[in-house]
């Protein structure tokens, strides 16, 4: 008997060669009958997962079956009209394909070649606007020499904020209106007077003149009188 | 110059053109396009690149020698290893091909519709409709890049097993 290994079959063709070769027999008709009962013993054990599947092997088996028959009976022929093709002509190229087919598995994805379209989305892409011109360069260039030159930045003078200042600003708000939104504020400020009203705020808050209202993590806070 | 013109077309592309899309853009016969493409070829097949001839088309692609650098970088994008089903549908195809769904499944004893739709799904088999017979598959260009071969004669044992199988199918008259 035929033992039923692990190895996935790719059809009913597979596993009749595979009788077949276990067998160490010819590929014939008359060979191909005998092995019948094996077949049909790997047929019956197969699981119901694919119907289709399972359909293709049930066609081999009644072709088969259909063989094995004519040789107790030589009269019988196919039904008109049916073909029934040849099995030992169909197995003996099958087995060739399936020789093939090794040959390919051996050397798929092994010394694989590529085309330009792998590589697409691998590089950044290539933009680089109208204006990039020789002199454009240079002319951007020229500017970053006059605005790093030592003699420019020691002519900037550091402004001071004081504390007490922003504190004064933010009680003068309070006085129009009952409360206001600290954003307000910012408006044209540079950023060490953000900071510093912010500070501010902090100041306030803490001597309880001022409640600070803020309805979410990073949204506007209102300002109201403590 | 043309030599010149049609390497540089095909670098541009990337994607294989035809004899006639070739000619068309040159500017000159197609028989023409023919012979500077054979020549290319040989002049490439000392290089990191290999000129790779499918059914009339034409691109470049990497050599196989080099792969080895280059799977790397490109592998994650290559697929699972194929079932012994869709190796041995694909085999046909690639050694047969242009040929039709009856054809296939007369030699696969089995209804080839599934394993077909997954090689066109991932793009190493093709369908080309016909009018009046079933549709044609013939294997893509990608597929005989991850094979290695510029050619589908290169493939392992072509003439032989083209040979064996003209044998059986005479010794099958024969009887």
């Amino acid at each position: 008997m035929f033992q039923v290994t692990q190895e996935k079959f790719s059809g009913p063709f597979d596993v009749l060669l595979s009788i077949i070769e276990a067998r160490k027999l010819e590929i014939t008709e008359v060979n191909i009958s005998q092995i019948t009962t094996d077949f049909l013993a790997y047929v019956r054990q197969l699981q119901e997962k694919n119907y289709v599947e399972i359909g293709d092997f049930l066609v081999v088996g009644a072709r088969l079956i259909f063989i094995k028959s004519r040789e107790i009976l030589p009269k019988l022929t196919p039904i008109d009209g049916e073909e029934e093709g040849n099995l030992e002509l169909q197995l003996q190229l099958y087995r060739e394909v399936k020789h093939i087919s090794k040959l390919l598995a051996e050397i798929y994805l092994v010394r694989p070649m590529f085309g330009r379209g792998y590589f697409e989305g691998c590089a950044p892409e290539f933009l680089p606007g109208r204006n990039l011109t020789l002199s454009s360069l240079q002319k951007s260039l020229s500017h970053f020499f006059i605005f790093n030159t030592p003699h420019v930045s020691s002519k900037i003078e550091r402004r001071i904020v004081r504390i007490e200042e922003k504190v004064e600003d933010i009680l003068k708000r309070l006085e129009s209106g009952l409360h206001f939104e600290f954003n307000e504020l910012f408006k044209e400020k540079e950023r060490i007077e953000i900071i510093v009203l912010f500070l501010a705020l902090l100041e306030l808050m803490k001597a309880g003149v001022v409640t600070p209202i803020q309805n979410e993590e990073f949204g506007g806070i209102t300002v109201g009188r403590g | 110059m043309c030599k010149k013109s049609i390497e540089a077309l095909l670098f541009v592309y990337g994607e294989p053109l035809s004899l006639r899309e070739i000619a068309k853009m040159v500017g000159i016969k197609e028989d023409e396009v023919s012979r500077v493409l054979d020549e290319l070829k040989n002049e490439y097949q000392e290089k990191g690149i290999v000129l790779l001839a499918h059914e009339g088309n034409f691109s470049f692609s990497t050599h196989p020698d080099v792969s080895g650098v280059l799977k790397d970088i490109i592998a994650k994008n290559l697929e699972e290893p194929l079932t012994p089903s869709s190796l041995e549908t694909l085999s046909i195809v690639a050694y047969l091909g242009p040929i039709t769904k009856v054809d296939i499944d007369d030699m696969r004893g089995v209804n080839s519709y599934f394993t077909l739709k997954s090689l066109l799904v991932r793009g190493l088999i093709h369908k080309k409709d016909q009018e009046e017979k079933g549709s044609l598959y013939d294997i893509t260009f990608d597929a005989l890049r991850y094979l290695g071969v510029t050619n589908r004669t290169e493939l392992p044992s072509y003439d032989e097993f083209k040979e064996k199988l003209v044998r059986i199918r005479e010794n099958f008259i024969h009887k």
